[in-house]
């Protein structure tokens, strides 16, 4: 379970890193929030049917920006057996191979979540049911968020490993 | 183009990107999401979005990032490093004292996480120092510590099973009963083969010195007291998840702050651990979670193309009995094993094989502990065992990967054993979910 080769150059830029900083902390406000929700139900006998939404919201869209992060640092596993016999050149052009495909796929993915977010957003969907939270549109259009902002990281990729392979 | 071809146009594709370094998470995806341009043109790519905004969707899945925080917790606190100390109280007598003491800590971490990468970083860090300077045999103490440290797939609570439970419609609840005495059935083995390995040659497992065996009343005392909050937290969440207290998610966000409880009274609980615990969680989620959104969406564009009933027929119509191809089931994932991960082997292949090994009149819950099981050796087998890049991470410079893989081979066949037990003896899985449930 090789992390993904960078050659140490990590892109300081604090665009990427701080927001998401912020973000991870929703993993501890969904333990906070469902602590106090078991709390409420067994003591004060009050469930509160938002925690579970929101729960599913923040983490829903922890999951799903945590993978701009590991894209960012270039931590996604990847097999390296192979990767590793080979020469160092051979390696750079499959760190470029590796950078299009996920450039494509995640191009692929995003306009699959544009088609889904828009639809969405202009019905004004909401899950209908308890607390009625807007969390379809709140999911559907952060998918959409990160897999714009995975593609933009992978085409960077792409730029830097093709000026490593020609340089 | 004919599901036959789609079907080979996949296999391939996928294992050529995996094979050239192409992320596991992007590999299959990005296979599914060319497919079905290709053949639906761009519209057909909301079915890929759909399929990833289920899963971001459900309530299910957020167990997974509470019992990575749970055990994260506990690590950086300092608890389960308490608790390695503590076990050397039993550990000190026996034969192989030291690996045992590690296989036995390896449960009670299993049992309060299983995030397999850091238990065994955890383990590499404090039992393999430990075992080398007592002069323990490098290839032994290599495998205890991974072959221990996967068994946090197998042990409650485990994220495999959640996964697994999710995927299939089987009981979590009732998963986690029956994967218990296996579970301990294959530490049992471990511990069973160093003892018996250590009294044979007892030049790779020392004894430890009189004075390091001994240990004022007051010291051990002190030591045990320690382990003690650990170890509730760990009863707390099982007893949540067991007696329906609390479901399996609730369960775990207890779990989370018995582990800041129990952190608090030990006085190393911090802004600073909070900061790391959330941010080591939201980057464990991220690579699992597009590994399995990239599978969603392979399954979801392969069974939109008729795949499963065309597996499904292709393996019906090899006309061989219900146990052939069980075993060829196990082979088959045995196989993938060597190549992807838990996550992604269970996303594929699970869908399939469920419904064919019901329709042999299985149960589907002894099938899945067989599963768990079965991705015990898929940590630890080449060229792909996470375990080995695990520890190859925190290991003195003189282990070579060569040296870890070979220090597997023991274990794979212990493994391989209980696979052939649990096979040949249901009731081991079954035994305990019939008579509690």
């Amino acid at each position: 379970m090789k992390r993904s080769t960078d050659d140490g150059r990590k892109p300081s830029s604090p665009l990427v890193l701080k927001p998401a900083e912020l973000v991870s902390y929703g993993f501890a406000v969904c333990v906070a929030i469902m602590g106090l929700e078991v709390v409420m139900r067994y003591l004060f006998n009050t469930p509160q049917i938002w925690v579970q939404d929101m729960v599913v919201m923040l983490v829903g869209s922890c999951f799903a920006i945590g993978g701009v992060v590991v894209l960012y640092e270039g931590t996604h596993i990847r097999i390296t057996a192979l990767y590793d016999q080979v020469p160092k050149r051979v390696q750079r052009a499959l760190d470029l191979l590796a950078a299009v495909v996920a450039a494509v796929y995640l191009a692929l993915v995003g306009y699959g979540a544009w088609v889904n977010a828009r639809l969405s957003l202009t019905l004004n969907e909401t899950t209908g049911t308890g607390w009625d939270s807007p969390l379809p549109m709140v999911l559907k259009s952060v998918l959409l968020v990160s897999a714009i902002l995975m593609a933009i990281i992978a085409v960077t990729q792409i730029y830097r490993s093709f000026k490593r392979l020609a340089g | 183009m004919g599901i036959e071809i789609i079907t080979l146009v996949l296999v391939v594709g996928i294992l050529l990107l995996l094979f050239t370094g192409v992320p596991l998470a992007f590999s299959t995806g990005a296979m599914a999401a060319a497919l079905i341009l290709m053949e639906f043109g761009p519209n057909g790519l909301g079915l890929i979005a759909t399929r990833i905004y289920d899963l971001m969707a459900d309530f299910a899945f957020v167990a997974v990032p509470m019992f990575v925080m749970m055990g994260l917790v506990l690590e950086k606190s300092g608890v389960t490093n308490d608790l390695f100390r503590a076990m050397s109280i039993f550990g000190g007598r026996i034969r192989g004292g030291l690996a045992v003491q590690t296989l036995v800590v390896s449960v009670l971490l299993a049992a309060m996480s299983g995030i397999i990468g850091g238990e065994i970083v955890l383990l590499g860090l404090i039992a393999l120092p430990e075992m080398l300077k007592r002069g323990y045999d490098k290839k032994l103490a290599v495998g205890t510590i991974c072959a221990g440290g996967s068994l946090g797939t197998m042990i409650p609570p485990s994220i495999v099973l959640i996964v697994y439970g999710l995927t299939t419609d089987t009981g979590v609840g009732e998963l986690f009963l029956a994967v218990l005495l296996p579970g301990l059935m294959l530490a049992g083995l471990y511990v069973g083969y160093v003892m018996v390995l250590a009294s044979l040659k007892p030049e790779v497992a020392p004894p430890p010195s009189a004075d390091e065996a001994d240990m004022t009343r007051a010291e051990k005392r002190q030591l045990l007291r320690r382990t003690v909050l650990p170890i509730a937290v760990a009863a707390w969440v099982l007893i949540c998840i067991y007696t329906g207290i609390a479901s399996i998610i609730e369960a775990a966000a207890m779990g989370v702050i018995g582990a800041l409880a129990s952190a608090a009274i030990r006085g190393t609980l911090s802004g600073r651990l909070i900061r790391a615990t959330c941010g080591e969680t939201l980057r464990i989620c991220g690579m699992i979670m597009w590994i399995v959104f990239g599978a969603t969406a392979l399954i979801g564009v392969y069974n939109f193309f008729g795949g499963a009933a065309f597996v499904t027929s292709a393996i019906n119509g090899l006309d061989l009995p219900p146990l052939a191809i069980l075993i060829l089931m196990m082979l088959i994932l045995f196989v993938l094993g060597m190549f992807m991960d838990w996550i992604g082997i269970l996303l594929l292949t699970m869908p399939i094989f469920v419904p064919i090994v019901e329709g042999f009149g299985y149960d589907p819950i002894w099938f899945g502990v067989l599963f768990t099981m079965n991705m015990q050796m898929s940590y630890l087998t080449p060229p792909f065992g996470p375990a080995a890049f695990y520890l190859k991470g925190v290991a003195p410079d003189d282990i070579t990967m060569g040296d870890i893989y070979k220090s597997f081979w023991p274990f794979i066949a212990l493994q391989a054993l209980a696979i052939g037990l649990l096979v040949a003896f249901p009731e081991i899985a079954l035994w305990l979910p019939s008579v509690l449930m």
